[in-house]
This record gives C-alpha cells, structure tokens and sequence, in this order.
C-alpha cells in the first residue's frame, strides 16, 4: 500500500507540475486515497507557491556568463600554450607520470574541498538518516569523478560499496531498518556503477587480479548473510536482492577478465550458490 | 557550420570540447544549467547576491575541475550540484564565524520595518520555519522535487539515490511536513 501511494503521490506531483491535471484531477483518478493523498498534494502545491525561488535576474545572467566565459578563455589559453606536455609526458618515467598525477589530484581535491576538509572528517563515519550523511556521498561522488584511472575508480567503487555495507552493519546493529534501504540502494549503485565503468574502462584480457576481486565478493556475501540474520523479515529481500548483485557484478568482472562479452550474461545472471540460496526464487526489489 | 549546432550537442560532446577549450561549449552548458544551479541555491540562502556570488563560483570550479571530469554514473547536472553543496557547507561556516549569534536572515530586517515583516512572514515564511525543522534529507528532497521541480530522475541523480528511493523519501519528508506544520500551527495551551 505504501509503495503505491509513493507512486501515486509522485504521479500526481509530475502531472500537477506539468499543468496536465489538478489536485482534483488527482483524488478521482485515485479516490481509494483521498484522504492521504489530498492534505499531501495541497501541501507541496502551497510550498512550491510560497517558496520556489525565482528564476536569475537577465542582467546576471549575461554579465556572469561574459565574465565565467572570460576566466575559462583565459585559463584554455594558459593550458593550450602548455598543450605539447601531455606528448611529453608519455616519455617520461612512469614513477614521474604517477606521481604528476598524484599531486595534480591533491591539487584538484584541495580545489574542490578547500575548507570543507573538516565537514568531510566528520560526515565520514555518518549514517544514512543522519544530517551529515549526504555529504558523505557528495564528497565519494566527486572522487570518482576526479579519478583518473580505470583502476582507480574499480578500487574506489569497492571501497563505497564497503562502506555501505558497513553502515547496512552499524544500521542493522542500532534498529534503524528504516535506513537501511538506503545503503543497501547505495550498495547496489556501486556495483553496477562498477559494471559500467569495467565495461568501458578497455580492460585487457587478463588484467584484472581475479582473486583480490573474489575475495571481495566473497565478504560481501559474508557481511551482507550476517546483516540478513539481524533484521526483521520484511527487510531480508533488499539483502537477498544485494547479494545477488554483488555477485553479479563478479561475474561481469570474470567476464570482461576473460575477454568476453558481460552482455552475454542474461540480466540477473549469476554463479549458482549451493546450499541454502538453492530453492530461493528471485526476490522482487523491496520498498526502502 | 558547427557553431549552428552546439546547442544541440549533448553534455558529453559539450564537455568534450569544452575540455578542448572551446569557450562555447562551456558557453552552452553554462545556458543550460545555469537556472537550476541558481534556483537550488537561492533555496538555500538568503539573498539574490550570494546565490548569484556562489552560482558564478560553482561554474568557474566546475570548468577548473573538468578536465577530470568523467560522466561514471555522475551526470553533468549532478557534479555541478555536488559542487554547490561543497561551496554551501563553507558558506555557512564562514557566515558561523561571521554572524556568532543570530542567522542572517534575521540581520537583514531593520528595526522600522520589523511589524510589516511579521506580517509578511506569517502568510510566507511560516511554511519555511516547519520545513526548516525537517532532517536535512527531508528538506532536500522538497527543494529539489517540489521548489525546483525536478523530475525524480533528475533528483535520483542529483542527490545519488534511485528513483524508487526518492518516491520514498519524498512520501515520508511531505508526511513529515504535515505533521511539522500542524505541530507549528498548533496553539499554545
């Protein structure tokens, strides 16, 4: 019942900010839910009437650009009369290149966090629910985009998703079942994040350490069953659903470090456990 | 022949060439962002000057940090957005140590129009006060879905969650809001 009425109330939205229907519009299409979905509909359109912020000033809009447009013509310039290093760089030590890589992130991290490197520190051991908890995911999304190297974004995509495991752990461990669907969501975005970049990352044949990643795989699982042991039933398909993509995204890598094809793979596809995942159907996604 | 179509060109060819150096490729991306940046902003501050200030610096580091840039999951629209949060969180820490006592909204009214603004914030700003008092994820959720009007795919890649996911939190953070609104409503025994 919840899991339509966030469908419904999310429709209803959409089509309430398109100009497609009206609050009315929504209650008869939905008059099993009127008595929800009315109070709730009314409300976000008072809140977007009230409180939706104007659009920019024309007068800033064109000045900011000039000026934005200036600064990056400049800064084009300066890095087109440096453009030959790239070349140059190719033949240098690879110890060299590595590390100009290494202080070009320092650099770019200290752009992006300046000061924030302290608000970072302490949103690190934040959990899903909590105040700081976005910033926590802000701050690993920007690492990734930063990151320069296949293997560097596969081993930071391995280090989020342990990090979601952890606090599916510490989530697990306190009673809060209500968040834990968002870090077993964030669990799951990793790996597949993990599929796409290894698909696209030009891995050769071989090159993937195939036991560093099965041993991975391999705690996932063992994390993910002893989470499954300490929540409430309703809870158990979203870990079910985690292990299966986990797995999954094993035998995406395996693939890929094979020289085949991972679209071979049937969607879902996984190895077949033995024991007590034998007779166990599918799970559907549960609600978060 | 080419400048004729960049508008047409999708972000990743844009932000290919902007890493190229093609000012009107950055240019297009800019236009095409611009609005939502400022708009997230301006939920978040309180005057048209900062969230101007912060929208030009959020592109400037963009375009700094873009030869990096790689899409990975993380769509333009969203790493400008993380960069906002980024640029926000110290914003507020240089205004903590600026303003030790009262926020800056309350600053900024002068003692002769204080009645004039009572007035005006109990037909206005009373709904701010009960969305105020939400969990940062609840308050979120309504800016972008329900001030910005994004749609929910465009939050669950904005804010990294998937679309089920934001269904979710926005039933609850409205729930929420009801409940606050009522309880703020509620009269004094």
């Amino acid at each position: 019942m919840n899991r339509k009425l966030d469908w419904v109330i999310d429709e209803c939205l959409s089509r309430i900010q398109t100009g497609d229907e009206t609050v009315q519009d929504c209650i008869q299409a939905y008059p099993e839910l009127k008595d929800t979905l009315e109070p709730l509909l009314a409300l976000a359109l008072q809140v977007n009437e009230r409180l939706a912020p104007e659009k920019p000033a024309a007068q800033f809009v064109g000045n900011a650009k000039v000026r934005i447009l200036n600064q990056v013509k400049a800064s084009a310039t300066s890095t087109s009369s440096a453009k030959p290093q790239p070349r140059r760089v190719r033949s240098i030590s690879f110890h060299r290149r590595r590390w100009s890589m290494v202080i070009a992130g320092v650099v770019i991290a200290a752009m992006l966090f300046g000061s924030g490197i302290g608000m970072k520190q302490a949103s690190a051991s934040a959990l899903p629910g909590d105040t700081l908890y976005p910033v926590k995911r802000a701050g690993e999304k920007i690492q990734l985009a930063i990151s320069s190297t296949t293997d560097g974004d596969i081993a930071l995509l391995y280090e989020f998703a342990e990090s979601r495991l952890d606090e599916a752990q510490t989530l697990s461990q306190q009673g809060r079942f209500d968040d834990l669907g968002i870090a077993l969501d964030g669990f799951e975005d990793a790996m597949s994040t993990l599929e796409e970049i290894a698909q696209d990352g030009e891995i050769g044949k071989g090159k993937l350490d195939l036991a560093k990643i099965q041993a991975k795989h391999e705690k996932h699982v063992q994390v993910l069953e002893r989470v499954r042991e300490q929540v409430p039933e309703h809870a158990r398909a979203a870990i079910d659903h985690a292990i299966e993509r986990s797995s999954h995204s094993e035998e995406v890598l395996k693939v890929i470090h094979e020289g085949g094809n991972p679209s071979d793979l049937a969607p879902g596809q996984v190895k077949v456990k033995p024991d007590k995942d034998k007779n166990k159907e599918k799970p559907e996604k549960p609600e978060k | 022949m080419i400048e004729d179509n960049i508008q047409e060109l999708d972000d990743a060819r844009l932000i290919e060439r902007a890493k190229l150096g093609e000012v009107e490729a950055f240019g297009c991306l800019y236009e095409r962002y611009l609005e939502s940046i400022y708009r997230y902003i301006r939920t978040r501050v309180a005057e048209d000057r900062t969230a101007e200030d912060l929208t030009e610096t959020v592109f400037l580091r963009s375009f700094e940090s873009l030869s990096r840039y790689k899409e990975k999951g993380l769509r333009f629209s969203a790493f400008l957005y993380q960069v906002a949060r980024n640029l926000l969180v110290d914003h507020y820490r240089r205004e903590e140590e600026e303003l030790p006592i009262e926020s800056a909204d309350q600053i900024s009214i002068s003692p002769s129009r204080i009645d004039d603004t009572i007035v005006h914030q109990d037909q206005v700003d009373s709904l701010r006060v009960s969305l105020e008092a939400l969990p940062e994820e609840y308050h979120e959720i309504i800016r972008l879905r329900v001030l910005l009007e994004l749609s929910t795919k465009e939050c669950a890649q904005w804010i990294g969650h998937s679309e089920g996911a934001v269904r979710v939190l926005l039933h609850r953070a409205m729930k929420a809001l009801k409940r606050q609104v009522v309880k703020d409503y509620e009269p004094q025994a």
